[in-house]
């Protein structure tokens, strides 16, 4: 019986990692993203494949949540797993595995329940149909420092959310290399702080079909090193209190800028649809990254209504092109002055788009409009150049 | 000793008539240019044949005398390392320090708003305000070695050549920079906000080396303490960007064997940070013994 249940888990399994093999990786695509130790690690054992239960039954953690309690079936043939919260829906997994990338499908739904998995080890998460509430902390906190696949099953809806009065540093927090796969839809909530936050870079694949951020007392992605989207439908809406998507250099102990190729600060767009909604927050920004922004294909909206808010805003250069695919970039700023200013003397006004460095434009279609025309204030950048495409937009250089 | 009254004294009237008329041409120069004026204090002494040490101090103006630009006290020791049978021809080595004390004027300057359409067209320009940055001292030490050669072809004339390797180290320093900014930065029109934004501007510590080279001719009028000079100094910058010639006439005078005045005007083709642009007058007086 216990056979048939793991091979009944492999085969959903098989499903939602069929639906995404044909997934690029991007990280190796751009040369800058990657896990080197994904790379160089031995071809993982593949738990759907039914000649090798055995196989399947050292890789796989089943963990299904029902109301306040969870089961957890870990393989008795799996080592250096274990589970300390015995049946409590608050379930945490401590792994010792540094040899092989071990599997955790998680499904049923629980209102006061989290998931905490801390290793070292690179693994993947499969969302199968998962509704996670939490009432201590984070709904999904991974912890391993490696390459964390988060995989949605095919049309399954996936849905977290944290604990408000918690001190957690977003609903879905990874210490580790955020990739996420799959087209089912992830729905997430951050209730006390960020929604999604990455320590390390976060890669959104093709294969994803939606992911919407529905509420984020801060920001609703925050990520270390880069944000990279391939592909799929990401959506902000406007209960997003602080940034949209905010990637920060990734820092050591002495909050110096850890020395990385990985580490660019930047967001790489090379497909799929973001919508974003700033209209909760002054000061907010729809994308902001530290480094570069790179848009080689893609659908973008963003709503700037909020007062002093911006579209997109980068400390680095910007470049538009349609290297991997057609880019439309569609920016409404119609946010006023800023009245609670970072200080008295910074009462800065909305603009859809404001770059520290350079703008070009190499292809592609931009507009940045207030009210269906082009407004005053689109475009501030370091020098603009435009190469090719279709820019309907005021700019202004410094 | 030297007696002044034992000289040409027409002679002298002239000099001093062509002085004040070189001051209120210089001025005139300076509605273009920079002038400043530079007040040169040395004390040598030799320690033996053919070798010396030196202290000195500068003071240095600018903004048409306005405002100082820099003290500068300093040393060097001299040592000749040849010199023919009949003192002809001599070649000297020189290794020197100078501690300066900069200022750098302040400065206003407007900023402009510039509107482009999405071609890259510009379609609107105006002034969004200006900006106001408070002058600085900033300190730099200054070490020099050089290599000079001096060739007296007979009693009257004498000519040298000075290869100089400068070394400048500047500490960082800031200052305070007012940005008032229209109080719509869309609106020409809507005046500017009296409250402007004040930053701090960083100037990062910073290295230069600089290759000069300078060709002297002297002229020694015979019964006369006075010794005319012209020289052409040309400064490359090894790693930053700089190309300074100095073109400097002047007269050395002796007041007697141990005192010597030098007067001079010197005109600069190049502006950099370290010395004002255009025209420059100086006064030296130098104390052996």
């Amino acid at each position: 019986m216990k056979k048939l249940t793991y091979l009944c888990c492999a085969l959903l399994m098989g499903s939602v990692l069929f639906s995404s093999c044909g997934d690029d990786d991007p990280a190796t695509e751009n040369g800058q993203g990657g896990n080197n130790t994904e790379n160089t690690d031995p071809e993982p054992e593949d738990p759907t494949d039914p000649t090798e239960p055995e196989e399947v039954n050292d890789t796989l953690v089943l963990i299904t949540y029902s109301g306040s309690t969870a089961t957890v079936n870990i393989p008795e043939a799996m080592e250096g797993v274990t589970c300390t919260s015995g049946t409590s829906s608050h379930v945490v997994l401590e792994s010792t595995n540094t040899t092989k990338e071990l599997y955790y499908a998680i499904s049923g739904s629980s209102t006061a329940g989290s998931l905490t998995i801390n290793g070292s080890y690179k693994l993947s998460v499969m969302l199968n149909g998962v509704d996670l509430t939490s009432d201590k902390g984070a709904a999904l906190n991974i912890q391993c420092g490696k390459r964390i696949n988060l995989i949605m099953a095919e049309n399954s809806t996936n849905s977290l959310a944290d604990y408000a009065a918690g001190e957690q540093k977003a609903c879905l927090y990874t210490k580790g290399h955020l990739e996420i796969e799959g087209a089912g839809t992830l729905n997430v909530k951050g209730n006390s702080n960020h929604a999604i936050a990455a320590k390390e870079y976060l890669q959104v694949k093709k294969s994803v079909k939606a992911i919407n951020i529905l509420k984020a007392t801060n920001d609703a992605i925050h990520v270390g090193e880069f944000f990279q989207m391939n592909g799929g439908e990401l959506t902000i809406d406007e209960n997003t209190v602080n940034d949209g998507i905010q990637v920060e250099y990734k820092t050591d102990d002495n909050d110096q800028p850890v020395d990385d190729a990985e580490n660019t600060g930047g967001v790489i767009i090379k497909g799929g649809k973001i919508n974003i909604t700033l209209d909760n927050a002054e000061d907010a920004k729809g994308i902001k990254a530290e480094g570069n922004v790179d848009i080689t294909g893609g659908t973008i909206v963003i709503n700037a209504k909020s007062n002093g808010s911006r579209g997109i805003q980068t400390d680095g250069d910007m470049n538009i092109s349609e290297a991997d695919n057609t880019t439309v970039i569609t920016i409404a700023a119609t946010g006023g002055k800023c009245t609670v200013p970072e200080d008295s003397e910074d009462p800065h006004k909305c603009w859809g788009i404001k770059v520290d460095g350079d703008l070009t434009v190499n292809a592609g279609t931009l507009t940045v409009s207030k009210d269906g025309s082009t407004s005053k204030n689109g475009i501030r950048c370091g020098s603009y150049t435009k190469k090719g495409g279709t820019v309907k937009a005021q700019i202004k250089e410094d | 000793m030297y007696n002044l009254t034992m000289y040409n004294v027409p002679f002298m009237k002239r000099l001093l008539s062509l002085l004040v008329f070189s001051c209120s041409l210089f001025t005139t120069f300076a509605q273009s240019d920079d002038f400043g004026m530079d007040f040169n204090l040395g004390v040598e002494k030799k320690i033996r044949p053919g070798m010396s040490f030196g202290i000195e101090g500068e003071a240095r103006t600018q903004d048409n005398t306005r405002k100082i630009e820099r003290w500068t006290v300093g040393g060097v020791f001299d040592m000749r390392l040849y010199q023919n049978a009949s003192k002809s021809f001599n070649l000297k080595a020189s290794v020197g320090w100078k501690y300066m004390w900069r200022y750098n004027l302040p400065e206003v300057n407007t900023k402009y708003e510039v509107v482009k359409d999405g071609n890259g067209n510009v379609v609107d320009s105006y002034s969004k305000g200006y900006n106001d940055k408070e002058g600085y001292w900033r300190n730099s030490h200054r070490t020099s070695v050089s290599l000079s050669s001096s060739y007296k072809p007979n009693k009257r004339w004498s000519f040298g050549l000075k290869e100089t390797f400068q070394f400048t180290h500047s500490n960082q320093k800031s200052t305070t920079v007012r940005k008032y900014r229209l109080v719509d930065e869309d609106d020409p029109d809507s005046g500017l906000n009296p409250n402007p934004t004040v930053d701090e501007k960083v100037y990062a510590k910073k290295d230069r080396s600089v290759l000069r080279s300078k060709v002297t001719a002297q002229y020694n009028i015979r019964h006369c303490p006075v010794n005319p000079y012209a020289s052409v100094d040309y400064g490359c910058g090894l790693n930053y960007s700089a190309n300074k010639w100095k073109f400097t006439a002047g007269t050395d005078i002796n007041l007697s064997k141990q005192h010597k005045l030098d007067v001079f005007y010197r005109y600069q083709t190049e502006n950099d940070d370290d010395d004002p642009n255009g025209h420059l007058l100086g006064i030296g007086y130098n104390i052996k013994f």
